[in-house]
Formats: structure tokens, sequence, C-alpha cells
């Protein structure tokens, strides 16, 4: 103020606070008239914190619940399956699925070396390798005394339950204890193989040692899953007594001529009493086997289907499966490589096993594989720390895991956390009774996928939801402003600076908007109290001062603006056109997304699996998502509107006079 | 002295139809103290006289100075609003108060940012007293006559002593009885505190009261 003014007036006011406190005071004079305008700013703003904190919650719920439907589903105990490149067939690396039996099939191809670097990758919190099933032969010897020069039969039978003393477990042997000792040395003249042992004399019992081969298991396994594995494969046989090894001695009535004649007779054997020595054991080679690689095909239209054709393989099908000797185990007379010549061998339960007092044993993995080779392990299953949830950081943690072990060892390495059981049919084009069977694959990384597009979906909700929130909040801000400009316009032909005018009118905006701001920090510091969310509570802060700054703005803009400008008509149109614009296309977004998500993700992947656990967050996102919508069309249309009311006024009376 | 000097002013305006030339060359001059009213009929530019003289418009050409004030058209920013709230009172015709607000506050209004409150008020209501409306203070605009609310209006007009008054047919809203008073509360006040009044107006009884009278025509001042 100019001194001339201050001498007219009184006195001069200096300063910025009694400004502000001048300005306050005029904001609050005009309220008394505009107290209404509070609800629909309030409303606005806790629409937005409101809207905002509902859908963190929302995801957050609809995150747990689907995570706890994953983990039941498809959470398994490792994380990643490694398997040497070459047992990876075709079928798996097109579909991306991995065939469960594979990892069975497969023989060798992981060091202990390439064990040990895996296991010092950071975040490695478990590394369990996994060989083929093998088995050890022993030998049992039972020394036998036998007194008497002559031909002795010696046979040895497996009695216990279940054996029943079947012929074909009998094993028997011949020998003839002489005094001519050239017969030790002669090729046998009989086609029966008789071993010939020389008696000392008359008197001095002669000791044959009667050599059983049996079959030990062989399992090598890790020692945590040892105990496991033995409940399994022993099941219903380990507490029942074990077979003994039965020796049954028979003289022969006659000399070496006679034998051939009287094997399949009973009455030329005189039955004998012999000692029997204790039996000691030897062990023998050891046999590593694997199952005989089954080859897949399929077509992408198969592949959708969840269909998969085999390869027939003589009779290896998915019925009862055979195992094949090593070449380098199988005996030296069956020649290199794999033979159609080389004799399957029915897959040996345990039951078949000599079960002898502690015969069945289990050796570390560590230890079949000093037998067996330096690369012995078929794979490894690999667990993780830090991946206990599905999300995106726990797959890019996956990935760079998988992606370092590759690169560290050149091993194929599938993600398995998250990865869903696939029923896959197989169909044989063999003439097998059953042609066409069922098995379960792995579909990996489904979870993680769902996990992500949900977050990908709820992410852009929250944005859609926030602009349709703020262009509500622009749109009551640019209806309170546009009430005010005939105001404005007064003040400035009083003389108020533009400065002051902006700065009245912008405090005045922040005075209308303080009940809802309060209203809306007390919900979210409520909400955060009592349910700390996934969502940042920096966000919504973010999110509500933007409010605040775009009502602040829009009012003072609108109010301001000169009525020469162009935005002064053009604003108000421009904010209502964003406002519906956003509002229809969030919804139409919103209800294609979420029924899309539902059809592709939840339907076809999962059937109804966790449909449910994103239904109900999912239409209560709907119905605010509408709310919103709703009130920024309403607000809009009041803005739209207020600039009518006159000529709508009129219309109504001409209405009312030309019906009287 | 010399209030008004209006020199050679032009202004016109943009329509849809084309250009509107509203005063053609126009000249005035105001001596302090003199109350001029300025007669004519609708759509000649009285107004549009009025606005340029208050700064609220600018001439497209031509000069127009207000008492020792350089030309309005050289007012900007801080100087404009100082010039609007410190040399030039407005009277309207639709009184333009604000219903928020009531007289006493109304009469506050174009120095409240810029004069302590206290004395503001204290001025405000010897204003008020002034157009006796000493017992309406606190009444809103809704609840006083239109007489009232113009009333309130030539307060507001005064509230910074402004050495010029512009009304713009201040009594088109008012009944010719409640009109003639306002025009001759406001001739008196203007007489008593020495102001210039410049008062566009249809009304002959209206234009009686001033010194001297002026009819747009044209868009320019004929003496009548």
């Amino acid at each position: 103020m100019n001194k001339k003014l201050a001498d007219r007036v009184g006195v001069k006011r200096s300063g910025v606070g009694p400004l502000v406190g001048a300005l306050a005071i005029f904001s609050l004079w005009s309220l008394r008239g505009r107290a209404g305008q509070l609800v629909p700013v309030a409303l606005a703003f806790l629409l937005l914190v409101g809207a905002v904190q509902a859908i963190g919650t929302l995801q957050d719920i609809a995150s747990i619940q689907t995570q706890q439907k994953i983990a039941q589903s498809w959470r398994t105990p490792y994380d990643l399956l490694i398997r040497p490149q070459s047992a990876v067939s075709s079928l798996e690396r097109s579909a991306g699925w991995i065939d469960p039996q594979s990892a069975l099939e497969s023989y060798g191809g992981i060091s202990s070396q390439q064990v040990a670097s895996i296991r010092s990758l950071p975040r490695v919190a478990l590394v369990a390798p996994f060989a083929s099933i093998g088995w050890q032969t022993i030998a049992v010897r039972v020394p036998v005394e036998l007194v008497a020069k002559g031909i002795y039969r010696v046979s040895a039978k497996w009695i216990g339950p279940g054996t029943g003393g079947i012929a074909d477990d009998t094993v028997v042997r011949y020998v003839d204890v002489t005094d001519l000792a050239h017969l030790t040395t002669e090729p046998s003249l009989t086609s029966l193989i008789v071993e010939h042992i020389l008696a000392k004399d008359d008197v001095t019992p002669v000791v044959f040692s009667m050599s059983v081969q049996a079959t030990q298991a062989l399992i090598g396994v890790p020692g945590s899953q040892r105990k496991t594995i033995s409940q399994v494969l022993l099941e219903g046989i380990a507490p029942a007594p074990p077979v003994h090894l039965s020796l049954h001695v028979d003289r022969l009535r006659g000399d070496l001529a006679v034998l051939p004649a009287c094997v399949q007779r009973a009455d030329c054997w005189e039955a004998q009493q012999v000692r029997q020595g204790t039996p000691t054991y030897q062990a023998g080679g050891v046999q590593l086997l694997r199952f005989s690689r089954t080859d897949y095909t399929a077509l992408p239209q198969q592949i959708g289907t969840g269909q998969v054709s085999l390869q027939p393989v003589g009779e290896d099908t998915q019925g009862l499966l055979y195992r094949m000797q090593l070449p380098e185990h199988v005996p030296g007379n069956v020649g290199s490589g794999y033979s159609q010549e080389v004799p399957l061998q029915p897959l040996s339960w345990p039951q078949r096993l000599p079960t002898l007092t502690n015969a069945v044993r289990f050796i570390p993995l560590e230890q079949a594989c000093l037998i067996n080779g330096a690369s012995c392990y078929s794979g490894l299953y690999v667990r993780l720390n830090g991946v206990e949830r599905y999300s995106q950081a726990s797959l890019a943690l996956l990935q760079a895991t998988a992606a370092a072990i590759t690169a560290r060892t050149g091993l194929h390495v599938d993600i398995l956390d998250g990865s869903s059981l696939r029923t896959v049919a197989i169909s044989s084009s063999s003439a097998s009774t059953d042609p066409v069977a069922h098995s379960s694959w792995r579909v990996i990384g489904v979870a993680v996928q769902i996990v992500r597009g949900l977050d990908a979906l709820q992410e852009t909700l929250l944005v859609l939801c926030s602009l349709v929130c703020l262009l509500a909040i622009a749109a009551a801000g640019v209806l309170v402003g546009i009430g005010r400009r005939k105001e404005a316009l007064l003040l400035q032909q009083i003389g108020w600076q533009k400065n002051v005018l902006l700065f009245a009118f912008a405090l005045d905006a922040l005075i209308l908007s303080l009940p809802g701001c309060l209203l809306a920090l007390t919900w979210i510091i409520l909400a955060t109290t009592l349910r700390p969310a996934t969502l940042s509570p920096t966000l919504v802060w973010a999110l509500l001062i933007s409010g605040i700054a775009v009502y602040c703005c829009t009012l003072v803009v609108s109010a301001c603006l000169g009525s020469k400008s162009f935005f002064y008509h053009s604003i108000p149109i421009f904010v209502c056109s964003i406002s519906m614009t956003s509002a229809i296309f969030l919804i139409a977004i919103e209800y294609l997304l979420i029924t899309s998500f539902n059809q592709v993700l939840v339907v076809t992947v999962l059937g109804n699996q966790v449909r449910e656990a994103f239904e109900v967050p999912q239409l209560a996102l709907l119905l605010l998502v509408l709310l919103a919508a709703l009130l920024t069309v309403g607000l809009c249309t009041m803005l739209l509107l207020r600039g009518r009311r006159q000529e709508l006024s009129l219309q109504e009376m001409k209405r009312v006079f030309v019906w009287r | 002295m010399e209030m008004i000097v209006c020199s050679q002013v032009h202004f016109s305006y943009f329509t849809g139809a084309g250009e509107v030339e509203v005063l053609r060359g126009l000249d005035m001059l105001v001596e302090q103290g003199e109350h001029v009213a300025i007669v004519g009929p609708s759509g000649t530019g009285k107004s549009t006289l009025l606005r340029l003289i208050a700064a609220l418009d600018w001439p497209g050409s031509g000069e127009v100075r207000i008492g020792k004030s350089i030309s309005t058209k050289e007012l900007r920013g801080a100087a404009l609003a100082r010039f609007r709230r410190e040399q030039v009172g407005l009277v309207f015709q639709q009184f333009s108060l604000l219903p928020a607000l009531n007289a006493l506050e109304n009469v506050m209004l174009p120095l409240l940012p810029y004069c302590p409150r206290r004395i503001l008020r204290k001025r405000a209501a010897a204003l008020l007293a002034e157009v006796g409306l000493a017992a309406r203070l606190d009444h809103y605009p809704d609840q006083l006559s239109g007489g009232e609310q113009q009333r309130v209006a030539i307060a507001r007009a005064l509230i910074a002593s402004p050495p010029l008054l512009l009304a713009d047919e201040p009594t088109g809203s008012l009944d010719s009885a409640t009109g003639m008073q306002v025009i001759t509360l406001l001739d008196n006040l203007c007489r008593d505190h020495a102001r210039t009044l410049v008062t566009v107006t249809h009304d002959a009884n209206i234009a009686a009261l001033a010194s001297r009278r002026m009819r747009m025509v044209d868009g320019q001042l004929e003496v009548v």
C-alpha cells in the first residue's frame, strides 16, 4: 500500500503472515454459503484413498488366497530340477513341460564337481542328487561236509513266507567226491556240470563250498531320504520273517555214468545228513540299471490338448516297465551297445530279493558313485532360499540361479517352482492292450505366471482407478471454480492483485479439501495400523497429495481464468470428456481384464482351483471401480449442466406453459 | 485539475459477424470534483467507456489518463491492481455483492488483504453508517433490499477513498424513488468527500443531478 492510501485509510500492512490471515478469513467467510461443497470434495478424496487402499487390500487378499491355493497344488519340495542336456527330450523343450519319468530314465551325466559347484551358489539351500537304482550281486557261500566218496546233489532253496519252494528258485550243484585226481583237471564228459573234489582218504570229510548267487539292493540315495525310500520299497515286507537258504544233500545210487538218467528220478537219490558251516557273503559286481528311453512326439495342436504320442520301443510302454543292463556291466559275451538280444529283466521288486538277514541294505549315493564312476548323478533337485512366495521377484531369482547353473556347469535347468501337474494322454501306436495311457507331466512356471498376471492386473487397475479418481477430483475442482468465476472477476475489478487472488483461491481450495484430507488421513492411518498391506503407504500419501494439488490447481485455474481465454470455455468440457471417457474405459477394461484373465489363466490352465480365490475380490473391485466411475460421471454431468441451468429452467417454464 | 483525460480513444471488439467499432476517436475531459453523467441509448459504448476509465479494458488506440497517473495502457500487474484499488471506486448496476459475506464484510473486501482488519472494520462501519445502514452491518445481501444493497456497494466503492467514482447504471435495478435516493446519496457523498463522479445512466432525472451531462452518439461524446 502506498503512502497516499495509507494516509487515507490509516495503517500500513506489511508481511506475509497478516496477508495469509486475511485471506484465510476471506476463505472462511466465503465458506458460509458453500458448506455443501465440502461433501463432494471430501467424498472425492475419500474415494481416492479408499479406492487405492481397497485395491491394495483386495490385491493382498487375492494374492494370499491365490498363493495358498497355488502352494497347495503346486508347491514342490524343490525349486529347480537339473539334468544333463541329453536327458531332456525335444518334446520337453518345445512344450515347456517336464516328464517326471525322464528323470528316472536318464543315467549319470552329472559329476560331483558340478554338484559342488552348484552347492556353492548363493541362495542355494539344498542340493539333492539322485541316481538310478542299482543292484549289487553277492555270492552266498555255505560250506558242506561230504563224508564219503560218491556223486552228491546239493540243492539250495530259499525258504520263507511266500516262497513255497518253487522249483525255479532251487539252485542245484552236482559234486563228485572222488580219489581220481585227473577228473578234477579234465573236462566233464557229461552234459551236466559236475564239480569234482578230490578226497584225501575214506575217513576225512571234504568240504564243498555251496555258492548261491543273490542280489542285494543297492540304492544310492541321499542319507536324508534313505529311511523314506526304505519304507516305500519295503512296505509290507520289512517286518516279515526273512527267507533262509535251505540246503538239501542227496547221494546218487550209482556212478557218474547213471547221473544223466537220474537227474529227474527221485528213486536214484538217497538223502544225506551233512554238516553245514557258517555262510559267508562275498560282494559281486555292481550293476546300475536304467529304464530304456521312451521317445515322445507331439504336434503343437496335440500339446495344446495335452496329448502326446509314444514311439514304441519294443514292449517298453507305459505299462510294466523294464530295465536293461548297462553295456559295461553286461557279461562280455553280449557285446557292446544296446541290443535286442540282451535279455530284458522284469522289474525286480524287493519281494523277489533274497531277504536274508541284513541282506537288503542301502548304501549312500556317494559310495555308489565311487563304484560306478564320477558322473553317476542322473539329476539334482535344488531348493533355494528367498522363493517362499510366488512373485516376480521369486521368478527373477529362480531364473538368475538357473542361468548361473547353466553357465557354470552346462546342465539343463527347469524351474519347478510353481509348476503344475497336468494330465497328459499318451497314445501308443503299438498294438498293446492299452493303447492310451495317462501320465502327469509338469507344466513349469504356471503359478508364477498367474501371480505375475494377477499383479499386473491389479497394478493396471490401481493406475486406472487412481486416474479416474483424480479426474473426479479435478471435475469437483472445476465445478467449484466455475461457480466462483464472477467472484474472482469482481475481486480483480476492485483491485486485488492477481497473485493475491490466486493465493486466496488456493487457500480456499485447501480449506475446502481439509475435511476430506482429514478423513482420508484417518483412513490411511487406520488402514496402515490395522492391516499393514503390501501397498506402500508412500504411494497412498503421494496420491493424496496429488489429489490435493489437482483439486487446488483446477479450482484456481477454472476460477481465475480470464473470460477471453480459450480455456475458459473448454476446460470444463475437456475435463468432463476425459473423465467420462476414462470412467467408461476403466469399466470396460476392467471387465475385459478380469474376464479374459479368468478365462485364459484360471479356466484354461487351472480349472476351478483358484477361481474361487479370485472371484470375491474381483467382484468387490468391480463395484468399487464402478462407484468411482459413477461419481466421476455424476460430477461431470453436474459440471456440464451447470452452465445450462438457465436454459433448462426456461425450457421447463415453457413446458409447463404449453401443458397448461 | 484534470481527473480524466481521454484522447482519441478507439475501441472495438470482434464477433462472429465481424468487427464492431464501439468508440471512434472519443475525447473527454473531466475535472476533479465534477459529477458527470453520460447518457445515451443502449449499445452506444457508455459502459465500455467506463471500463476503459477503470482500466478493466484497454483502448485499441488513443489514451486514457486518470489524474496524475500514467496512461492506463501502461498499467500492468501490481500497478494495475493498485490503480483499480486506490484510484477508482466502482458501482455496478447489479450491485455485485458477495452473497456469502455480510454488509460489513462486503465493504471491507477491497482492502481486506491490504489493511489490518480492525482498522478496516471501523472504517467500513463508519461508511455504512454514512449511507444509512448502521443497523444492517451483519445483514447478508439476500436480507437487504435493492436500494440497501446498492448503498453497501457505494460504501464498498468508497472504502479506499478513491478520488474517482464510476457508477454504471447505479439505479438500473431499482425503482425510480429508490434510484433517486441512491443517486442523491452518491452525489452527496462525492461532494462531501470531494470525489469525482462519472455516472452512466438512461434516466434523465438521474442525469439531471450531474454538474455536466454528455451524450454518447456514434462512439463519441457530445455535450448536452
